[in-house]
């Protein structure tokens, strides 16, 4: 057996007391300044610990400490701008504590809206329809977002168990579900809302449901969307249920992308089929070629089998972190807070949100973020080691479930004349949101 | 300094909240936490906000909600304790990204049945070296959870 030992090499420091400092501050310097800025660290503190009372999270400190230590942000647009990050100050990748301290500085350039990758497209434009509204794009899951209230999940509620042995999921409360909602929540107080030709989803909201499918009528050939689906009880109020692969296989059929050249109609896919497929010479989809510079792409689809699908529809600047890390030498320290990148998708996030778009690095863990941040570790050593050429997205030391999935959409053979039609399209077709990205990651 | 102050001074009210990962720490004990969590109801989504999965229990790991959005995950028994579990093989992956494979034998009594088993598993995992991110994740993050899904007698439902 293996006797390694992990080392966090902390080195026998011993900083000198709060006290100390104190003193030895106010001994150098202005002593009425040094006061107030203590006073007011002391009401902070106060605050945060409701009078000494509680103690903040993790997430309230790291926040604060940015807060003081970060230069002063320039106000301007975040949809139409970006900052430059560098890094200034290193240290080793050993496996040694390692402090990267990012510097965010100066330039500041304008960003264009570029076109969406089809799959993004497709993601983007289901993600509306099931809100009835462009707005559901422009409203991420982040971190602090609230749990959804309002509802309840059980292996069996009212009498009716989930299908294949799944969850299944009831709204017991649509007005704290709503409420609780970060997309629903604003179109309730949108006076605008629903528009000419739209439902109120706020009447009929989305959720994640487990082992509902959508599929498209043999009369029209839309999907009907609007509908609860095994994973919902009866008894609840009205919802539109889906799970995460069916929303990956709606999303990419609705702009006609197939997933082999030989395919007529609609396949439906589950997150085994997926990754089967993209192992199959006629495939259409394929393990995605990243390199250092370019680790993913909007359109590119995460899947783990057996557990959850995502289509990435945003890609910031150094969506993984290997730029930053890379320059820094410090490629093991890459995380998933490092992420910069959202994906749209159907999942049990939240207690329930079902379609919805989130930032990647609202994640802290989990199998999927987990294997992403392998790969930008991998891909980073890389870049330190000058190798910036593209390579197979399967990675040493990750889980064979993972894949980083790509359409090859420029193959016309994958291409299919026929896309088929969403139910609700017509309320969301003028979005410039489902068609353009912003690039506001 | 008044900002080092700060730091030092809310770093010390949060310091019972604050993950670590204890320097001699070894990869059985990293894999040991994870093996507790996957026995602890990590991958159920039924467990969500169980005592067993209480972050104050697991000091050493970030303890995230990793349920399926697909399949269902199906207890296949139950374990007495942790001390039905026995680390049998650990296995280097990827030294430059310090990921493991662990593999472990627990005895455990059938959810249907109640017969008592014995059976081999593994684990894959990967370890976080610095100290702002053990700070934050604990001392690694899972690759790939066991298959098999058991859970310990005290976490029952």
């Amino acid at each position: 057996m293996s006797m390694l030992v992990i080392s966090c090499n902390q080195q026998d420091y011993k900083p000198p007391s709060v006290d100390e400092m104190i003193e030895q501050d106010l001994n150098n310097a202005d002593r009425e300044e040094r006061l107030r800025e203590l006073g007011e660290n002391e009401e902070v503190i106060k605050k945060m610990t409701n009078n000494y009372k509680t103690l903040p999270t993790v997430h309230e400190v790291t926040e604060r400490i940015n807060e003081v230590t970060d230069p002063p942000v320039v106000p301007c647009d975040p949809s139409t701008v970006h900052r430059e990050e560098t890094i200034t100050e290193t240290t080793g990748d050993d496996g040694s504590n390692e402090n990267v301290v990012p510097d965010v500085v100066e330039e500041i350039v304008a960003v264009e809206p570029i076109p969406l990758h089809p799959a993004a497209r497709g993601a983007r434009k289901l993600l509306a329809s099931f809100y009835q509204s462009c707005k559901a794009i422009d409203l991420p899951i982040e971190d602090g977002a609230e749990t959804l209230k309002g509802v309840l999940v059980g292996d069996s509620i009212d009498g009716q168990s989930g299908l294949q042995g799944g969850k299944i999921r009831k709204i017991t409360n649509l007005d704290a579900f709503v409420d609780s909602h970060r997309v629903l929540s604003e179109l309730k107080k949108d006076e605008n809302y629903p528009g000419p030709q739209c439902k109120d989803a706020t009447k009929q909201p989305p959720l994640f449901a487990y082992a509902s499918r959508k599929y498209p009528t043999r009369s029209t050939g839309e999907f009907k969307i609007f509908s609860k689906g095994g994973g919902i009880t009866r008894s609840s109020p009205p919802a539109s249920g889906i799970d995460c692969s069916s929303f990956v296989s709606v999303a990419l059929a609705s702009q006609g992308l197939k997933m082999s050249k030989e395919q007529t109609g609609f396949r439906d896919m589950t997150t085994r089929s997926l990754k089967t497929q993209a192992a199959k010479s006629n495939s259409c989809i394929e393990n995605a070629k990243v390199s250092p510079n370019e680790p993913l792409k909007a359109g590119d689809i995460i899947n783990v089998a057996t557990t959850h699908t995502v289509i990435i529809d945003s890609v910031g600047k150094d969506p993984l972190g290997v730029e930053k890390y890379a320059a820094a030498g410090n490629c093991n320290a890459i995380s998933p807070k490092d992420f910069n990148f959202t994906y749209v998708h159907s999942g049990a996030i939240r207690n329930s949100y079902g379609p919805s778009r989130v930032k990647a690095n609202y994640h802290r863990s989990g199998v999927m973020w987990n294997n992403l941040a392998v790969m930008a570790k991998r891909l980073c050593h890389e870049k330190v080691s000058g190798n910036n050429g593209r390579r197979d997205s399967r990675l040493s030391g990750m889980n064979e479930n993972f894949g980083l999935l790509r359409h090859k959409s420029e193959d016309p053979e994958c291409i299919s004349d026929k896309k088929y039609k969403i139910e609700g399209q017509q309320c969301i077709d003028g979005c410039e949101n489902t068609d353009k990205d912003f690039q506001n990651v | 300094m008044s900002k080092f102050i700060f730091i030092i001074s809310i770093f010390f009210v949060t310091s019972a909240f604050a993950l670590e990962c204890p320097s001699k720490y070894k990869v059985e004990d990293v894999a040991m936490d994870m093996i507790r969590a996957e026995l602890s109801g990590i991958q159920l989504e039924e467990m969500e906000n169980h005592e067993c999965l209480s972050q104050k229990k697991f000091p050493h790991l970030l303890i995230v909600q990793d349920n399926s959005n697909e399949l269902t995950r199906v207890v296949a028994g139950h374990v007495e304790s942790m001390k039905d579990v026995k680390i049998t093989k650990v296995e280097t992956v990827d030294p430059t990204v310090h990921s493991y494979k662990v593999q472990f034998e627990v005895k455990y009594k059938k959810t249907k049945g109640g017969k008592s088993a014995t059976i081999s598993d593994s684990i894959s995992f990967f370890l976080y070296k610095d100290a702002p991110n053990q700070s934050i994740y604990g001392c690694g993050g899972v690759l790939q959870h066991p298959e098999k899904i058991l859970l310990l007698k005290n976490c029952k439902k």
